[in-house]
C-alpha cells in the first residue's frame, strides 16, 4: 500500500474493520499502572533475572497486610486501575497478591510458576519461561520447569506463558510452543533486556535479533490460537534498535515530564513500599540502550498512537499491537486476528 | 463557516431562512469520523447567526429551554428555518425543518454582545468552543456543554484527561484544523484555551 498521502484520522477509521478494533482496544484506554515488589524472596535463582541487580533486592521486606492494604487503598484514589505484582516471586505471598486484588481488581502477575496462586486472585498470570527444560536447568537451576508449570496452571485461564528470547534458547521457542500448543496454552514472547553493566552472553546481537525475529514470525504463522504476538510485536522487539531509540520511552526513569501519562502516574514500589522517581519503570535496572522488554512494549508503543495514525497500514500494525498487550495483560480480553500482516518499519517521530 | 444562505427574510415577528450546510465543514469531520452529523451547538449557533442577520444586530445566545433534536443533520442538507418572536425582547421559538420534517425546535433567548465581556461570551472563540466539544464528546462528559466549559480547567487535575485521550483529541484536531501537534508537546496543552492558542500558533507558524 502506498504510504505517502496524507491521511486524515477520520479517513483512517472510516475502514469498518480498523474502526471496530479501534472503538474495542480504546474502551481500554482508562487502564493506568504501576508495578510492586511483593517479597525479596524467590525459590529459584535465574541469571539475568532483573529483580536481583541493583538496589532494590536490598529494600527491607514489608509483609504487613494492613500496610499493603493503605498502599492499594492510595494508589486507587490517585487513579490506578491497573497493578503488575512482581519481584521477587508473587507466589510465595499470596495473601499479599489477594490483599491487592481485593482493592484494584486488575491486574497481572509476573510468576516463574512453580507454586500455584488461589484462583481467587483473578489476576492475568505471566509465567516465565526461558527455554526448554534442559535450559532451564542451566540457567534458573530448576528441574522439569514447563512440565511443573503446565500442572500447576492446568485449565486455568489466568496463565499465560511470557519466553524471553535469549541468544541461547531461540531454537528452542518451537519446543515449548508445540508443548504449551498442545496442552492447551497461551504464549508470548519478551526479550532479554540486558540489565545494567551486564556483558554476558545472553546480551543479543544484530545477528541473535534477525534469528529470533525469524523464529517468532514462524511461529507466529503456524501457531495463531496460540501465540498471542502479531508481526508488529515482532518488529518493535526484535529490531536493531531498543524500545526507547524507536519510541521515546515514556517511563519516569527516562521521561522527565510529570504533566500527563506514564511519567505522572506510573510508580514502581520496591518490598519497603517506597519508589524512586528516578528509578522507576517496568523492568528497573535494565540498560534503556538495550530495552526490549515486553512489558516496556506495552506501555510505550501503546502510548505512541498519534504517531501511529499516519496511515491506514500503520494504524492497524498500532492496533495489533495494542490488541496483542490488551490480551497478554488484561483477564477476559481475547485478542483479534491480526490486521496488518506486514512487518511495517515504526513510524519516525 | 459550516453553512450557507439561500434566503433570508424577515417580518415584524419572524426570521425565516433556508441554508444549506457545507460537507467540507470541520465539524463533519470530527463529529464523527465516518458518520458525519451537525452537532447541536452548531444548529443553535447557525439560528443565532440567522436571527442576528436578519435583524443586522450583534446577537449571542444565552440562554436555551425546551430544545428538541429530532433528525440528524448531514452535510449537503437543505435546511428550512422559522423564528418567531416569542413576546419577551430578543426571545424566538424556532423551528429548523428538512424535506418538511422537524429536525430541532426550541426556545432560544440572545442578548447583544457587549465589549469586553467574560469568558462565557466574547472571550470564548468557535476553536474553544470546538475543542470543548470534542473533550466532551470523548471523555463522554456530562452535565456541561461546549458553552459552560470553563476553557481553563486543568484538562489533567479537573478534567481527568490522560495521555491517551490526548492522544485522540489531538488526532481530531488534526483532521480539523490540519495542524500536527508534537508528542513532545501534550505536557504544555493543559487547558483548553492553551489548546486553541496552540492551534492559532501552529496555523501561524504553517502560513
Amino acid at each position: 500500500m502506498a504510504n505517502d498521502r496524507q491521511y486524515k484520522f477520520a479517513e483512517i477509521i472510516a475502514d469498518p474493520v480498523i474502526r471496530g478494533q479501534w472503538e474495542k482496544v480504546r474502551q481500554y484506554f482508562f487502564l493506568r499502572e504501576s508495578t510492586y515488589d511483593m517479597s525479596n524472596r524467590c525459590n529459584i535463582r535465574c541469571e539475568g533475572c532483573y529483580y536481583f541487580n541493583g538496589e532494590k533486592q536490598f529494600a527491607e521486606e514489608n509483609l504487613n497486610s494492613s500496610d499493603w492494604q493503605q498502599l492499594m487503598a492510595a494508589e486507587k484514589e490517585r487513579g490506578i486501575t491497573f497493578v503488575v505484582l512482581a519481584g521477587a516471586e508473587p507466589s510465595l505471598v499470596p495473601d499479599l497478591c489477594q490483599t491487592c486484588h481485593d482493592i484494584i481488581p486488575l491486574g497481572c502477575i509476573a510468576s516463574n510458576g512453580l507454586k500455584v496462586l488461589p484462583k481467587e486472585i483473578d489476576y492475568r498470570i505471566h509465567i516465565s519461561v526461558w527455554g526448554n527444560d534442559l535450559t532451564s536447568l542451566e540457567i534458573r537451576k530448576a528441574k522439569d520447569m514447563l512440565a511443573r508449570q503446565m500442572a500447576n496452571y492446568r485449565d486455568d485461564s489466568r496463565a499465560v506463558w511470557v519466553y524471553t528470547f535469549t541468544p541461547v534458547n531461540i531454537d528452542q521457542a518451537r519446543e515449548v510452543t508445540e508443548i504449551l500448543a498442545a496442552n492447551g496454552h497461551q504464549i508470548t514472547f519478551n526479550m532479554f533486556s540486558s540489565p545494567v553493566g551486564y556483558t554476558g552472553h545472553l546480551r543479543h546481537t544484530p545477528e541473535t535479533l534477525a534469528r529470533t525475529r525469524a523464529v517468532m514470525s514462524a511461529l507466529l504463522a503456524e501457531f495463531p490460537e496460540t501465540v498471542l504476538f502479531s508481526p508488529y510485536n515482532i518488529v518493535a522487539h526484535t529490531h536493531a534498535q531498543g524500545l526507547h531509540e524507536l519510541f521515546s520511552c515514556s517511563y519516569p526513569r527516562m521521561n522527565p515530564s510529570t504533566d500527563i501519562g506514564l511519567g505522572r502516574s506510573f510508580r514502581q514500589y520496591r518490598t519497603d513500599l517506597q519508589w524512586d522517581r528516578a528509578a522507576a519503570c517496568c523492568v528497573p535496572d535494565t540498560d534503556c540502550n538495550d530495552c526490549r522488554h515486553y512489558a516496556a512494549g506495552s506501555a510505550v508503543v501503546t502510548a505512541r498512537m498519534y504517531r501511529h495514525a499516519s496511515n491506514p497500514t500503520t494504524f492497524a500494525a498500532w492496533l495489533d499491537y495494542v490488541d496483542t498487550y490488551l490480551a497478554v495483560w488484561v483477564r477476559g480480553y481475547v485478542k483479534s486476528a491480526n490486521l496488518c500482516p506486514e512487518m511495517i518499519e515504526p513510524p519516525a517521530l | 463557516m459550516w453553512y450557507s444562505s439561500i434566503s433570508i427574510e424577515q417580518t415584524n415577528d419572524a426570521v425565516i431562512a433556508q441554508v444549506t450546510t457545507d460537507p467540507q465543514s470541520p465539524w463533519f469531520s470530527g463529529h464523527f469520523p465516518g458518520d458525519p452529523i451537525l452537532p447541536g451547538i452548531a444548529q443553535l449557533q447557525m439560528v443565532t447567526n440567522v436571527i442576528a442577520q436578519a435583524r443586522k444586530k450583534d446577537l449571542r445566545l444565552v440562554d436555551l429551554s425546551r430544545i428538541k433534536f429530532k433528525k440528524l443533520i448531514r452535510p449537503g442538507d437543505i435546511l428550512d428555518i422559522h423564528a418567531l418572536a416569542a413576546g419577551k425582547e430578543n426571545t424566538y421559538t424556532f423551528r429548523i425543518s428538512s424535506k418538511q420534517e422537524d429536525v430541532c425546535s426550541g426556545t432560544l433567548t440572545l442578548a447583544p454582545t457587549q465589549e469586553n465581556e467574560s469568558f462565557m461570551s466574547t472571550d470564548i472563540t468557535p476553536t474553544i468552543t470546538r475543542i470543548a466539544e470534542i473533550i466532551i464528546n470523548e471523555l463522554k462528559l456530562e452535565d456541561v456543554s461546549p458553552q459552560t466549559f470553563d476553557p481553563d480547567l486543568d484538562l489533567v487535575d479537573e478534567v481527568g484527561v490522560d495521555s491517551m485521550d490526548l492522544a485522540t483529541i489531538a488526532l481530531i484536531l488534526r483532521d480539523e484544523y490540519g495542524i500536527r501537534i508534537d508528542e513532545d508537546d501534550y505536557p504544555k496543552l493543559t487547558t483548553v484555551r492553551i489548546i486553541a492558542e496552540y492551534i492559532t500558533q501552529k496555523q501561524a507558524d504553517d502560513e
